[in-house]
């Protein structure tokens, strides 16, 4: 389901295909945010790492993450429209 | 044979990826509406599934272009109060002060001219570059 995640997602300025094969992932990322969750028990969650064992790399994970998945709502969402899932 | 009518007619509307899967409505009625709409309409229903479950996310497989545009959208905070700002306006055309209206403003129309109203469905959602050839690329409903 969904294939395994880096620690830095895309920068890119269009639609990846790690971005489609995450995009669940991103509105999980989103309402989390939206929820106020602490980022070590997301990143735990939903990122796959342990936030006690490796605090920089999960820290690192969530936020380039959540980056993206803000990129989303602001263009992402378009290039689903235009070029399809 | 009503059955088979609806097949065809759905396959040739699923290659213009038009209108929204019946899963999209379905999920659209379970996680905007349970019927009622609350006082914080459409957006509410987001903080009532919760991130840690994945059973919870389950029906996000189920959408469609569209759907999944419109989820990315609706979690915009800037979208969310825009959208809020035109609520009770003229059909959302007429956002006060952006010159030029919500739709344009997130390069999106809105051919069926109405935003999502409690007990109403369907404005649709379409990408503006796509909007002047009339194609429609998806929709939304709530």
């Amino acid at each position: 389901m969904t294939s395994r995640i880096a620690d830095e997602a895309p920068i890119a300025l269009a639609l990846t295909d790690y971005d489609r094969a995450h995009l669940k992932l991103y509105l999980r990322l989103l309402d989390a945010d939206e929820e106020g969750a602490a980022w070590d028990e997301v990143a735990k969650v939903l990122l796959e790492i342990d936030p006690v064992a490796e605090p920089d790399r999960a820290r690192r994970r969530h936020e380039s993450h959540l980056a993206r998945a803000r990129w989303m709502t602001e263009q992402g969402y378009l290039d689903i429209l235009k070029d399809g899932l | 044979m009503r059955g088979a009518h609806s097949l065809l007619r759905r396959r040739r509307l699923d290659r213009r990826n038009f209108p929204p899967s019946f899963a999209f409505y379905r999920f659209a009625r379970a996680g905007f509406g349970r019927r009622r709409i609350s006082k914080g309409g459409v957006w509410s229903a987001m903080s009532r599934r919760d991130w840690r479950k994945d059973a919870d996310y389950d029906q996000v497989d189920e959408l469609d272009t569209s759907g999944y545009a419109w989820e990315f959208l609706r979690r915009n905070r800037l979208y969310r109060s825009d959208y809020q700002a035109v609520q009770g306006g003229e059909d959302g055309q007429d956002l006060p002060g952006s010159g030029g209206g919500l739709a344009p403003r997130w390069g999106l129309r809105f051919p069926g001219g109405r935003y999502p109203r409690r007990g109403r469905s369907a404005g649709l959602l379409v990408s503006r570059d796509r909007a002047g050839g009339g194609r429609s690329v998806g929709a939304c409903a709530a």
